[in-house]
């Protein structure tokens, strides 16, 4: 099986077999990385396209100082955060996600930690999802967002302690 | 690393494994040891539990996501002759689409290529 750094050289090539199993490995966690980044499906759906389209048309620039996971989040966030910019203009409210009626069980533990996330700002919610669902290391993590390492302990410690305060 | 207030600011990344080993051995030595940052790394190892969950329930991506991204990339070549090697070389691709037949050349130099012919990559 050929690993992520195999593919992208192949996808720089216009290879699209190779650009598929990329897409299909990774596509499911690039679009939950963005959904937790904009909180839209319609956005994060449009995240996916545009940071696939990134891949493609800049496989080569690839360098493998990071994990192609880590490269693929790090395309995925820009891509989050200029749609979200966009849309900030155009004055237009994104979907909620947890626009649920009446949930119970596990389905409302859900909808609350949503709903809870909806009041942390992006750069709390983006390193809870690095952490927490990606179980990216701090250096990972830093190198990803671009911060020093202090600053994702910083952010983690608030997001989780105002995660945890929202939940309460 | 010995004050509650640095073993702290490990613990999200003790309770995913996502540490050294020499700093996970030295967090549980003081985890035996203190009430207080056990507790800590229960109610974390808690709200991780509840953001996996919130997180994975979401329904996932559209089944036409693929279908979309396919479609943006244009045709696909149905001829290529690739000269030369990884770091110099000449591709040369033809495309078969609507009763069109596009072609594109890129130039490779050190392992990067150069559009000669044709649209820019992926445009």
């Amino acid at each position: 099986m050929r690993s992520d750094a195999q593919l992208l050289i192949r996808i720089a090539d216009g290879d699209r077999g190779a650009f598929r199993l990329l897409f299909e490995r990774h596509s499911d966690r690039i679009y939950r990385f963005a959904l937790s980044l904009t909180r839209s499906p319609h956005l994060a759906e449009e995240v996916l396209q545009e940071t696939m389209m990134a891949v493609w048309k800049g496989a080569n620039r690839f360098k493998g100082r990071s994990k192609v996971t880590t490269w693929l989040l790090g395309i995925a966030k820009n891509q989050a955060y200029n749609l979200l910019r966009k849309e900030e203009r155009g004055k237009r409210l994104p979907e909620a996600i947890n626009d649920i009626p009446d949930p119970s069980g596990e389905a409302q533990m859900s909808v609350q930690v949503e709903r809870a996330l909806g009041t942390l700002p992006e750069a709390q919610r983006e390193v809870l999802h690095l952490v927490f669902y990606e179980n990216l290391t701090v250096r990972e993590t830093a190198q990803l967002l671009g911060v020093p390492e202090g600053t994702v302990k910083s952010r983690m410690h608030h997001a989780r302690r105002n995660l945890a305060k929202e939940l309460a | 690393m010995t004050t509650c207030e640095q073993i702290g600011e490990w613990l999200p990344w003790y309770v995913t494994g996502s540490i050294d080993f020499a700093v996970a051995e030295r967090i549980a030595a003081h985890l035996r040891d203190c009430e207080a940052c056990r507790s800590e790394f229960v109610e974390i190892a808690q709200l991780r539990h509840r953001f996996v969950v919130a997180v994975g329930e979401a329904a996932p991506p559209g089944t036409n996501a693929w279908d979309r991204l396919i479609d943006r990339l244009g045709p696909k070549e149905t001829v290529r002759v690739d000269l030369g090697s990884f770091l110099v070389g000449l591709h040369v691709g033809i495309a078969a689409h609507d009763r069109r037949t596009p072609v594109r050349g890129d130039l490779r130099l050190c392992g990067r290529s150069v559009r000669i012919i044709g649209k820019k990559k992926g445009a």
